[in-house]
């Protein structure tokens, strides 16, 4: 165990005789927290991507870590600039605060908090529920802290220089407060997420509520400022109301402001109160009334085989039937070809990696699209409408954007967890996988690119008029033929059938950055030709030529033009 | 001659998925020292009684007694006396045996030195001595079922509950569990196999407990079962019972598929 862990084990067991008199068994807890940072230190995380080879443990992906958080908390920094004293700027703060670290725990939780191991190796012991759910909890504070405090360094440097070293020094407690009450908040969700749900839904779920996060936090990111300087944030006070007392971090700003300049009433003091006592209460909430009945349904995620199987026996097997079906018959040819389609097809609507890692992009294409227009909406309508002045560039980037989801969707249409399923095709007596891939590369254009593009040719049509017909052929025609380029130069692999660590690497990426310098060329040559008619459909009869040949090309593929071998 | 007290026993234990029982309200008595071959198909509710008896399951029917011990009362205490190898090999694969086995003891409560030297001993029995600091990740399935079994043993329980131990095990290392099961019930050890190895749970097995759907079928020694069904391996009382068709007839519709 490394320097930074030791020392964190030893400070959260300081209460030994607290947890000992709420029923915890202390050597269970120490442990199963040994254990675990044992484990955290040696899990293979996503900036260090050496496999095996590397047995040494390294740190320098905890530095990163810590990195990354240290500069979200300069980010942080800027709430000092909102409104005009302390406990509206220390609100924001910690409004911050706590929202990125609940978005960092939902995502760490299912794969730090959720092991479902534990199920067999944990809970056949010995221990009781309580002890369980504390090391839990413990071990998650420990994981947080090593961000939290990076994450509040920023700050507690600001406060000292522009306060004193006491106010900096206060700022401490409430973070440690702040960041309990967080690891109670999402508690509380998983809790209410395991009532509501089947545990067996409850990843999905889980994943449902990360990309809405990512959504909202990627809108904020992007929002949040340029509100600050629309409305004049910087002379704003927060009027002296009681509804305050319902948003936490308000507590946690007003018990520093009580400390640090004690005021009279009972309001400041209640902050002060609420800010110490709610932590606590919803540590003792947790362990106390949550505990036993999240253990029983937790051991239920791992599956059993009885429930799964009822649950999709009553989806009757849609493979021939339905849409998918339909387009499969459309654009591709009996065997390998259709075979990976309807294979894809299936893969891109069940997996949860697949649908993680593609579906925010959803999101943050609508966020982008109202930023683009959030300052000055009425004239960019018009010109929209006219296409006039900045219209036409509006157009095209709407009828473009979508490129970002196709090019995200085709990116990890090669990766999954479960890649060693991909045999299969390794077995298989396939003479040209590229028929294979084809089928692929076909199923994601039908399931994203044709509803997004009927959405976007809908929208234009109602805002501009037939007139903008022949743009939005030339654009998905250019589309068509970048998503085949995309695929023509990053690198060729069989669907989902690649380990997504050392995914793509640096050739790939040189590749991908030479499509896009195409798709920059096809774009931007459309805009010079956007008002020449003719122009545009002679060029929308050679770019979907183009597409069409080198889609026929990637068909043609052989073993040797494939990415990857079967891995074991 | 069994003795007056079972040592577990299960009396009308129903268990429901949804609106499925899968456990159709289970009797069982157990009694020390014996070892009981626990058989069915699959789906047949075999893992689910597993379970129910190592305490991941809670919400059941019915009641269970564990040395007189009621896990829904004091689970904690019933646990300790129970050793659990499960099926899968569910390891924390990025410990080494040594630290995996030294979790295992701190939960049972053992004495450091004590859980140190039997852990050596057994993991050197078994040929892992050279991989006890070695990561479990590079571990074949064979060595990592070695561990299990040893983390299952290591606190030297009255109870050993034993989920498919042989599988990813070479023959040899069979021949050692099969052993290793004869000396413990000598021991006095009461031991819950659950197998789909008919060959092994004939052998091993004092009485045997068939379950089908939820519900036992049949419960006896092999000798009583032959006598019963008029079969001579337990392969074939296995399929007489639990198969609802004619096993011959399935693999002939097999081969009737290629025509």
């Amino acid at each position: 165990m490394n320097f930074q862990n030791r020392i964190l084990l030893s400070f959260v067991l300081l209460p030994k005789k607290f947890y000992e008199k709420i029923g915890v068994n202390t050597r269970h807890l120490k442990a199963i927290l040994t254990t675990k940072l044992i484990m955290d230190d040696r899990r293979p995380n996503t900036w260090q991507q050496i496999k095996q080879q590397e047995k040494k443990v390294s740190n320098k992906a905890t530095l990163l870590t810590m990195f990354v958080s240290a500069l979200m908390g300069c980010i942080f920094l800027f709430s000092f600039s909102v409104g005009n004293d302390k406990i509206t700027q220390l609100t924001v703060l910690f409004s911050f605060f706590i929202t990125f670290l609940a978005c960092m725990l939902i995502a760490d939780f299912t794969n730090v908090l959720i092991d479902v191991r534990d199920n067999y190796i944990i809970l056949p012991k010995p221990i009781s529920d309580k002890t369980f759910v504390l090391s839990r909890l413990l071990h998650i504070f420990i994981h947080v802290v090593k961000v939290v405090l990076p994450l509040s360094l920023p700050s507690f440097i600001y406060l000292w220089v522009t306060t004193s070293f006491y106010g900096a020094l206060l700022l401490v407690p409430f973070f440690l407060l702040a960041t309990l009450f967080t690891i109670f908040l999402i508690n509380a969700v998983y809790i209410l997420i395991l009532k509501l749900t089947t545990p067996q839904k409850f990843q999905q779920v889980i994943s449902y509520i990360q990309i809405v996060f990512a959504i909202v936090s990627y809108a904020a990111y992007q929002l949040v400022p340029r509100m600050i300087n629309k409305f004049n944030l910087s002379s704003y006070s927060m009027p002296d109301s009681n509804g305050y007392l319902f948003l936490p971090s308000y507590w946690f700003a007003g018990g520093w402001q009580q400390l640090f300049q004690a005021h009279a009433g009972f309001k400041p003091w209640l902050c002060l109160g609420l800010s110490i006592v709610i932590p606590f209460v919803s540590v003792w909430i947790v362990i106390k009334f949550f505990a036993p009945s999240f253990n029983s349904k937790l051991s239920q995620i791992s599956g059993s085989g009885e429930v799964l199987i009822k649950a999709s026996a009553r989806k009757k097997q849609t493979a021939f039937t339905g849409y998918s079906y339909f387009f499969a018959k459309l654009l591709t040819r009996k065997g390998g070809e259709r075979t990976g389609f309807l294979i894809t097809w299936k893969m891109m609507l069940r997996s949860r990696d697949f649908k993680m890692k593609v579906y925010p992009v959803i999101g943050y294409l609508i966020v982008l699209i109202v930023m683009s227009m959030i300052n000055k909406f009425q004239t960019t309508i018009t010109d929209i409408r006219n296409q006039t002045g900045q219209g036409p560039v509006y157009i095209l980037s709407i009828i473009y954007l979508t490129s970002f989801l196709m090019t995200s969707a085709l990116g990890n249409l090669g990766i999954s967890e479960r890649y060693k399923s991909a045999w299969i095709y390794f077995t298989a007596p396939v003479k040209t996988p590229g028929i294979i891939v084809s089928g692929a590369l076909k199923a994601a254009l039908v399931h994203f690119f044709l509803p997004l593009g009927v959405c976007v040719a809908i929208v234009l049509f109602a805002v501009c008029g037939i007139t903008v017909l022949p743009n939005i052929i030339l654009g998905f025609c250019n589309q068509l033929l970048i998503m085949g380029l995309f695929a023509y130069f990053t690198s060729h692999k069989l669907p989902f059938s690649s380990p997504p660590e050392g995914a793509g690497g640096k050739s790939n990426f040189m590749r991908a950055l030479m499509a896009l310098f195409i798709s920059a060329i096809l774009v931007v040559g459309h805009y010079f030709v956007y008002r020449i008619t003719p122009v545009l459909y002679i060029f929308s009869a050679m770019s979907l030529a183009a597409g069409w040949m080198i889609l026929d090309s990637i068909k043609k593929y052989g073993w040797n033009k494939i990415d990857g071998t079967y891995r074991d | 001659m069994e003795p007056t007290a079972p040592i577990i026993r299960l009396s009308h234990v129903r268990k429901f998925y949804g609106s499925k029982e899968v456990l159709k309200g289970i009797d069982l008595d157990i009694y020390p020292g014996q070892v009981i071959g626990y058989i069915g198909p699959n789906g047949a509710g075999k893992s689910t009684t597993v379970k129910i008896l190592c305490g991941l399951i809670s919400d059941y029917e019915g009641s269970i007694e564990i040395k007189g011990v009621n896990p829904k009362e004091d689970p904690v205490t019933a646990k300790g006396y129970i050793g659990y190898i499960p099926e899968l090999a569910e390891l924390y694969d990025v410990l080494t045996p040594a630290e995996f086995l030294s979790l295992m003891a701190e939960l049972y409560n053992m004495d450091a030195t004590v859980a140190q030297e039997r852990m050596t001993k057994m993991l050197a029995a078994f040929g892992l001595a050279d991989h006890m600091h070695e990561r479990m990740d590079t571990f074949s399935k064979g060595m990592r079922q070695k561990v299990l079994i040893t983390s299952g043993l290591l606190h030297n329980p009255d109870i050993i509950i034993l989920d498919e131990p042989l599988s990813g095990l070479d023959a040899n290392s069979v021949i050692i569990v099969k052993e290793l099961i004869s000396k413990l019930s000598k021991e006095g050890k009461t031991i819950f196999y659950c197998s789909h190895m008919m060959d092994v749970v004939e052998k091993v097995s004092d009485r045997i407990v068939l379950i089908n759907e939820g519900t036992v079928i049949a419960n006896g020694t092999f000798e009583e079962l032959k006598a019963q069904q008029g079969d001579s391996s337990l392969e074939k009382i296995f399929a007489h019972l639990t198969a609802q068709t004619s096993l011959t007839d399935a693999a002939d519709q097999l081969m009737n598929a290629f025509d």
